[in-house]
């Protein structure tokens, strides 16, 4: 993930699209596959991950251009991914529809997605502040102190989360396994 | 050094957080205890689900450009009718919403949950910010919106 540097993120907060394009092209695929642990699917990660350049965009104006870019950055982000889990449980419940296996094709690919929405549901039974902390660890890979800027809490609280946060997932994960086999 | 121990330097091993003094002890605990060693493949196995997926994004830069470019900009992106009216659609959407009119114990969702979930919209809708110059003239109730539901919407 190259990193956006000043000139990038003044630019952008002017509104020059130059700036913009390497924004996206910098975390297009950081947030797509944050949109995919958070929603499951990659229509909705896609739409997840534009959504949030273009609200980015939208909202350059509240972004304070003499601070770092990337925590203003993921914050929007992760406000913008509550948001749709919130009117996605609301959605969900009487819209879901289980994927017609005679449909998919390839064997892999419905393992893959059953695999991939497992997770993602159980990210979702985490409170947002671990699932945050975990997503920024694993997905975009940044280290503690980034995180720490990041969410803007110290850099204890982020091992903590990620700890507690972790043993929680574990927790879930095994039993829900446990419960396949 | 017990198995409750173990279990948070198991989490912090997966995590790459373990200094080598930690890991050192870990390992005398784990050479005489089964417990921990299956719980540690276990933690392995979490750690390896959460680790970010091969997945590359299908392009969208040139979507998102599009988009972009056929927005105005922060502050000109509604007029000054434009908002009240988006603000109104909202909430005929809030309200026709089944949990809304139900009012039932079990939904999934509550209430409050739905409520907060399109108070996000209306702050995406920025009213606060961008009706700035007409906070004298504008209230919620002046649109036909119940005054008991304005306490959940943003100022
Ligand atoms: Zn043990």
């Amino acid at each position: 993930m190259p990193e956006i540097d000043l000139d990038i993120s003044q630019r952008f907060r002017k509104g020059d699209l130059d700036a913009l394009r390497e924004i996206v092209s910098s975390y297009q695929h950081t947030m797509f596959r944050i949109g995919l642990k958070l929603l499951g699917n990659p229509d909705d990660a896609k739409d997840f991950a534009q959504d949030v350049f273009l609200h980015a965009w939208q909202k350059r104006d509240k972004y304070d251009s003499a601070r770092p870019f990337q925590p203003w950055f993921f914050q929007l982000a992760f406000n913008l991914g509550r948001g749709k889990l919130r009117r996605r449980k609301f959605t969900v419940t009487s819209e879901h529809v289980e994927p017609d296996p005679v449909e998919q094709t390839a064997e892999t690919l419905l393992i893959e997605q059953e695999e991939r929405s497992t997770v993602q549901e159980l990210l979702e039974q985490l409170k947002p502040d671990y699932r945050e902390c975990l997503l920024l660890r694993f997905e975009a890979d940044l280290k503690l102190e980034e995180i720490a800027e990041a969410l803007d809490i110290p850099v204890g609280t982020v091992k903590t989360r990620l700890r507690r946060g972790l043993i929680a997932f574990k927790q879930l994960y095994t039993t829900t396994r446990g419960a396949e086999r | 050094m017990n198995c409750q121990d173990t279990e948070r330097l198991l989490a912090d091993e997966a995590l790459g957080l373990c200094t080598d003094e930690e890991l050192h002890l870990l390992h005398r605990h784990l050479e005489q205890c089964e417990h921990c060693r299956r719980e540690r493949q276990l933690m392995k196995e979490a750690a390896g689900a959460l680790m970010a997926s091969e997945h590359d994004a299908p392009d969208m830069i040139e979507e998102v450009m599009r988009a972009a470019a056929r927005q105005p900009g922060p502050r000109l992106v509604f007029s000054r009718w434009a908002k009240p009216a988006a603000a109104a659609a909202v909430l005929i959407a809030m309200l026709s919403s089944a949990p809304f009119l139900l009012n039932t114990g079990n939904q999934s969702m509550s209430r409050d949950d739905l409520l907060s979930s399109y108070a996000e919209d209306w702050g995406e809708l920025g009213l606060g910010n961008m009706l700035a110059g007409y906070t004298e003239e504008f209230s919620y109730t002046s649109y036909g919106i119940p005054e008991a539901v304005t306490p959940y919407l943003v100022d």
